[in-house]
């Protein structure tokens, strides 16, 4: 099955697809194609809107003022100190808006070639990163280690190549980056792209709750429990790892303390 | 060359024909040393490049320094708590200096001073002989764990099949391009799964102890930098004083 069809069979949770990919000796493969796909698209419209964004930056005032309502929504500042905070960063905006008005080193006539190539490097690094592949690994490992608990008889490729199908949603991740890009964070469109986000994750795990199902031989039930104990495992793992470094750093912080402070 | 693209591409994708394919070769160790090389030297090279596109394409260092530092003065805090006070300000812009000198680089995407970019050329000869001792010195330890399980296999056809567990670095072509946010956790972690494959098909294992034999080298190294990290400590802190 060609990797376009088979993205339309993932979004579509055909049988036969799901199957199909499981038994053959690429699977991991086949099913990386359709995460390249769509990360290739979802890359190539976010790098995009990035570039667009620097090309034609929102005004530092504009910009300033939207982090000021963020930070004042969340409740965290103290009233005298909102000046000091609100200078800080209108600065931290100009720096930001000065550097990209910088020339390339090889000449302005050289900008247009620089914006596309970091158009190209988002485009073509995003299937790669810790949003797919990062992703991928982590998520189809855990559910792969908590699906063998509940009596799951897939390889780590199978389990990889059909998890994979899971990013076949975000495909349709464009039209999130275009509505946010359009609309900003607030607003009807801004909130219609949170809302389109949420439904291409949901639509994203019910394709992977279909893959461990196929891929590991179990009912749909014990592959929704092999993905909620995968997230549980997940998460203690992850307080697990905060626990041992701020363990570690505080080690190392008492150690180069004064003894009359100790 | 197509063999070899063949044989990355099985090997990145836990293709079980192409570890078998390493294992049974009657070369596998030169066969996993040239492997390793080539993509130390493509990971090398793909690192110039892509310094050298950044320099190409981004601002000028200095500029961007001295923007930077031109915002950090007219911020609050520094006209309030560090502009009245002359040592106060000298010894800000004395860290800041320090700071630039050693983080710049990282920051600019491109070495910000001449050892820099001596050190980068000098790369395409380092990187990929790195590469090959840490192969050779991980590969011995898995050897140390997986051959008890099986001693037929011999450290040449342990070392041979795990070369191909450096098949996601090959992945940092793409950073020759800017932006493209390659994560190094994210190969490390894909490595990690291609060593436990490696090594249960070259030592015939379980997966079970195929892991174990992958993270042991690893632990050891955390047990190793945490040793050498207190012994550090207590002789040059001691009772509190900096280092």
């Amino acid at each position: 099955m060609k990797t376009l069809a088979l993205l339309a069979a993932a979004l579509s949770l055909r049988d036969g697809a799901f199957v199909g990919l499981r038994a053959r000796s690429d699977v991991f493969y086949r099913g990386f194609l359709v995460l390249l796909v769509s990360g290739l698209i979802a890359g190539a419209f976010q790098a995009g809107v990035d570039v667009l964004s620097r090309a034609r930056p929102v005004g530092q005032e504009q910009l300033t003022e939207q982090i000021m309502q963020g930070i004042d929504q969340s409740g965290l500042v103290f009233p005298g100190f909102r000046d000091m905070i609100q200078g800080s960063v209108s600065e931290s905006v100009g720096i930001g808006a000065d550097i990209s008005a910088l020339p390339p080193q090889a000449g302005e006539a050289f900008r247009p070639a620089a914006y596309f190539l970091d158009w190209l490097g988002g485009t073509l690094g995003t299937p790669f990163g810790a949003g797919f592949s990062g992703w991928l690994l982590v998520v189809g490992l855990l559910v792969h280690l908590t699906s063998r608990w509940l009596g799951g008889r897939a390889g780590a490729a199978q389990m990889l190549g059909l998890a994979a199908l899971a990013f076949a949603p975000y495909v349709l991740s464009p039209l999130a980056a275009v509505l946010k890009y359009i609309g900003g964070d607030q607003g009807a469109a801004g909130s219609l792209a949170g809302v389109v986000s949420w439904v291409i994750f949901l639509w994203a795990l019910i394709v992977l709750v279909k893959a461990t199902s196929v891929a590991q031989g179990l009912g749909i039930a014990r592959s929704v429990g092999a993905l909620v104990l995968a997230a549980l495992v997940g998460v203690l793992l992850a307080f697990a790892s905060l626990f041992l470094l701020s363990a570690i750093v505080s080690g190392v912080v008492v150690s180069l303390l004064p003894a009359s402070i100790r | 060359m197509v063999d070899l693209w063949h044989l990355w591409l099985g090997a990145l994708f836990l293709k079980r024909e192409a570890y078998e394919y390493q294992r049974d070769r009657k070369d596998t160790f030169a066969h996993g040393l040239l492997f390793v090389t080539l993509v130390g030297l493509l990971t090398a090279l793909a690192a110039l490049a892509g310094a050298l596109l950044r320099f190409a394409a981004g601002p000028n260092a200095d500029a961007v320094k001295n923007v930077v530092l031109t915002h950090l003065q007219a911020m609050p805090f520094y006209t309030q708590s560090i502009l009245p006070y002359p040592k106060v300000e000298s010894q800000f812009l004395s860290g800041y200096n320090q700071t630039w000198d050693l983080l710049g680089s990282t920051f600019m995407g491109y070495p910000t001073n001449q050892g820099g970019w001596a050190a980068l050329l000098a790369g395409v000869v380092v990187i990929p002989l790195i590469l090959i001792v840490v192969w050779l010195v991980y590969g011995f330890l898995v050897h140390l764990v997986a051959s008890r399980a099986n001693p037929n296999t011999g450290l040449a056809r342990g070392l041979g099949t795990l070369a191909l567990a450096i098949s996601p670095q090959a992945i940092n072509l793409l950073g020759i391009l800017p932006r493209s946010g390659l994560s190094v956790p994210v190969l490390g972690l894909w490595g990690i799964v291609l060593s436990v494959f490696a090594v249960r098909t070259a030592y015939g294992t379980s997966t079970g102890r195929s892991i174990w034999a992958v993270v042991f080298p690893l632990l050891l190294l955390l047990l190793l930098t945490a040793v050498v990290l207190a012994i550090w400590l207590s002789l040059f802190v001691g009772k509190g004083g900096t280092p």
